[in-house]
């Protein structure tokens, strides 16, 4: 006969309580953070930079910032392994996105598209910031080091 | 003229004679050697630290280290006559690539390491130039806006 005792059943119902309350909080933490962070941190490093040579007209130079996204985008694909699918999906395309927006940035250096060079430029800030909300708050980086004027 | 006298006017000449002595060591005196220790702040385009002291004459070895995790641009240690930061900034944002300082740029210089990778570490030898505050930066293109810092040369 099942046990019905009703101490056992309180204690029971009140653990049960207590492991909901966490779940959210759980759904919030990554098994890297600190990988997380440190691979967040690149992408708005490099809109800045990016940012900087324009400003220098620096068209030869600019190409090579679109490689370090890419450095950004293995190091955060990594940190993100062994994450829950349904995350890896959420975050993916905005992977993506930022991806081809910072090669649109090296197209427009290529052509000396001053105009074209500010759009894309502003494309990928913004997709670095999607990609960035799809974290949670305590892997967010901190902002980069601005420029010392 | 007494023994006595004698031989005390030669103990002042010989006393004379190890004061110049050793006043003429000191005019010889080696120079101060130091050793500074400066990186990249990890992936962000910084010194770590961004300020450092010596005296002024020391023989100074400077070792930076690339502290980069993920990013794989190089970096370097650029110690700059004073003021020259402006100028200087403004051609390395425009040159093309990372590996030469411009030769029009090299009399602004008072010092300079190698480029350096990631996780590697380089050294340049100087002697630290007259007292004051002299900037240094980071030449590679864009880089010198944020990764800069101060060596102050004491008297």
């Amino acid at each position: 006969m099942p046990n019905y005792n009703p101490v056992r059943m309180s204690l029971m119902a009140g653990a049960a309580l207590f492991a909901l309350a966490l779940a959210p909080a759980r759904a919030q933490e990554m098994k890297s953070p600190q990988d997380v962070t440190h691979a967040l941190a690149t992408f708005p490093r490099v809109v800045l930079h990016t940012q900087i040579l324009m400003n220098a007209k620096n068209y030869a130079r600019l190409p090579h910032e679109n490689g370090e996204i890419q450095e950004g985008s293995e190091a955060l694909e990594k940190s993100i392994a062994g994450e829950p699918a349904a995350f890896k999906a959420k975050v993916e395309p905005l992977l993506k996105k930022v991806d081809a927006d910072s090669q649109s940035v090296a197209d427009a250096a290529d052509a000396h598209d001053d105009a074209k060079l500010a759009r894309n430029h502003a494309a990928l800030d913004t997709s670095v910031k999607q990609l960035l909300a799809a974290f949670p708050a305590s892997v967010q980086p901190p902002p980069p080091k601005p420029p010392k004027g | 003229m007494h023994h006595g006298d004698g031989r005390r006017t030669r103990r002042h000449a010989v006393l004379g004679l190890a004061a110049l002595s050793l006043a003429g060591c000191n005019r010889h005196k080696p120079p101060t050697q130091v050793a500074l220790h400066i990186s990249s702040d990890g992936d962000e385009l910084a010194f770590k630290p961004d300020h450092l002291s010596c005296p002024s004459g020391a023989q100074v070895q400077l070792f930076f280290h690339h502290a980069g995790q993920i990013l794989s641009d190089p970096h370097d240690w650029v110690l700059l006559a004073p003021g020259h930061l402006k100028a200087f900034l403004a051609d390395a944002d425009k040159a093309p690539d990372d590996t030469v300082i411009p030769a029009h740029d090299k009399a602004m210089v008072l010092a300079a390491t190698p480029l350096c990778g990631k996780q590697h570490t380089v050294m340049v030898q100087f002697i630290a130039p007259a007292p004051g505050n002299y900037d240094f930066v980071c030449s590679v293109p864009g880089h010198g806006e944020t990764m800069r810092g101060t060596l102050t040369v004491t008297a």
